[in-house]
């Protein structure tokens, strides 16, 4: 089911003792962990960048591109992550799509830039609501009134309405963020080897369920809690008034 | 157009000097929206439908093989929602407590949960409780995983609603002379549920998503079942059915949940 990597194949022999699999397999974890800040890290600019546009398309008055948005958004919001991780990993290369390519010299693998897609489109169905729900809440008249100065439309988006919008969503945009941080961990299931997939290969090895997993669940914490925290603060910054409501808007997820 | 800019408009009788463009730029974004509406149901749509294999969604057994697979879907799914809301209230109440040790557990519960992947947790309980000695039937391995989860966000959600409530309504309550258990119950909970219902319903809809993740491990659901389906139809002659199955599956699930974000709005349109 998850498979064994070659890469991995050079694995240190294991002693015995408690927490021997964890100190002797300590490059596998941080290598994981670095993986999962990788894939996040590239999902989210995918996510933010599908936002940011969906976000738009929804709230202008285009008929056929709100069909458009608005399809893309429901579905990928109402549809499990795993099937969409499905769909990119094994669907796309029947179709004679294929998601193998080298970016820079650097070779990006199929389950990497799947998974990459997938997370991406996934949250940025959520990043597009989130924005869209910031751009109704600013007043009319400022649209208006920077059209009436003489701005473009592109560029009363891009200079009034936008920066505005985006500042009154950080909070849930942070939230979403650490949210997709979590859901990075389901990507071990097609081959991406991050947190999850290293502690699954180092429970393979050492067959120390308890002490892999148990440890896992602290590197995960090293990587979520600041975020979390960083949240927080963001929160108690933008918008403090509103911010227990936002903590609530936060479980969407 | 023949008339000219210094014609007489014939309503009003006075010279139409400016007439409106015929292409601004929002007309042509909006044809330009149709026109890429039109193309994608062109070129994917169409396709689609013409050049799958949709055969074996012809046949009733695929039909029963994909409802077994939903049944224990639905099954883990309700199980969760309904332990997870009892658990996630009994711990915004511990956490709301004002017994600090109480408290404190329950907060460093709810925290560390949600700090969690909820990946991490279905995996955890499937993997590690077999070696410690818990032996259950795999679709309770997932309803104990879900839920632990769930519990957590529930609870934040009760805590919040509970919050909202202005503190007038607690003290009137006591000063009225009821105890404090009476005022959660009687005062308190039937103001915060009206509000806290949209989280309620999306945090379902994230749990029915959920219930996807325990297939992955060993759980017999509806994912599970359609992968086994599109396995089986590519070992066996003909052609591969992997995008449609997924697609059936997603649709699926789309139904379920979007049932569930359409109740929400109702409600929260009501409320």
């Amino acid at each position: 089911m998850i498979l064994l990597a070659e890469a991995n194949a050079a694995a240190p022999a294991v002693s015995d003792y408690f927490g021997s699999a964890i100190v002797e397999y300590l490059p596998y974890f941080l290598r994981g962990m670095l993986m999962t800040i990788n894939i996040s890290f590239w999902a989210a600019i995918v996510s933010f960048a599908i936002g940011l546009v969906v976000a738009v398309l929804r709230v202008t008055p285009s008929g056929g591109l709100k069909v458009v948005a608005t399809a893309f958004t429901e579905f990928f919001r109402n549809t499990p992550l795993y099937v969409q991780v499905l769909v990119f990993y094994f669907g796309l290369p029947k179709l004679g799509i294929q998601l193998k390519f080298s970016f820079f010299g650097i070779e990006v693998g199929d389950s990497f830039s799947a998974g990459t897609l997938a997370l991406g489109l996934y949250t940025g169905a959520y990043v597009a609501e989130a924005i869209r729900s910031g751009l109704l809440a600013i007043p009319r008249g400022q649209g208006e009134a920077a059209r009436s100065l003489g701005l473009s439309v592109l560029q009363t988006l891009r200079l009034v309405v936008l920066p505005q919008a985006i500042r009154l969503v950080l909070p849930p945009l942070g939230n979403l963020y650490s949210a997709m941080l979590k859901n990075s961990a389901l990507l071990s299931s097609i081959g991406v080897m991050d947190l999850m997939f290293q502690a699954d290969f180092v429970n393979n090895r050492t067959f120390k369920t308890f002490e892999v997993f148990t440890s896992v669940v602290f590197f995960y914490l090293m990587l979520t809690l600041p975020m979390g925290w960083f949240v927080h603060w963001l929160e108690k910054k933008y918008n403090p008034l509103r911010a227990k409501t936002l903590r609530l808007q936060g479980a969407r997820i | 157009m023949s008339s000219t800019a210094l014609s007489a408009d014939p309503e009003t009788q006075l010279p139409a000097l400016h007439r409106a463009p015929v292409f601004t730029f929002a007309r042509m974004f909006n044809a330009a929206g149709w026109l890429i509406l039109g193309l994608l149901v062109y070129f994917l749509i169409i396709p689609a439908v013409r050049f799958g294999n949709w055969s074996p969604f012809g046949a009733l057994s695929t039909w029963q093989f994909l409802w077994v697979g939903l049944q224990v879907t639905l099954f883990v799914a309700v199980f969760s929602v309904v332990i997870s809301t009892i658990v996630g209230f009994v711990l915004a109440l511990g956490r709301l407590s004002n017994n600090k040790l109480i408290s404190r557990l329950s907060a460093g519960y709810i925290e560390l949960m949600r700090a969690l992947p909820s990946y991490l947790i279905i995996f955890y309980v499937f993997i590690v409780f077999p070696k410690i000695g818990i032996k259950l039937p795999s679709p309770w391995f997932a309803i104990i995983g879900l839920s632990l989860y769930t519990s957590a966000v529930m609870a934040e959600i009760f805590r919040a609603g509970i919050l909202s409530v202005e503190k007038g309504q607690l003290e009137a309550a006591y000063a009225l002379g009821l105890k404090p258990f009476d005022t959660v119950i009687n005062i308190i909970l039937p103001q915060a549920l009206r509000r806290m219902v949209p989280s309620i319903v999306s945090q379902l809809i994230t749990l029915v998503k959920d219930t996807s993740l325990a297939s992955i491990i060993a759980l017999q659901e509806l994912t599970a079942a359609g992968r086994q389906l599109y396995e089986y139809y590519g070992q066996t002659a003909g052609k591969p059915i992997v995008l449609e199955t997924l697609f059936v599956i997603a649709s699926i699930y789309f139904v379920i949940c979007y049932i569930l974000a359409l109740i929400s709005n109702r409600l929260e349109i009501k409320g």
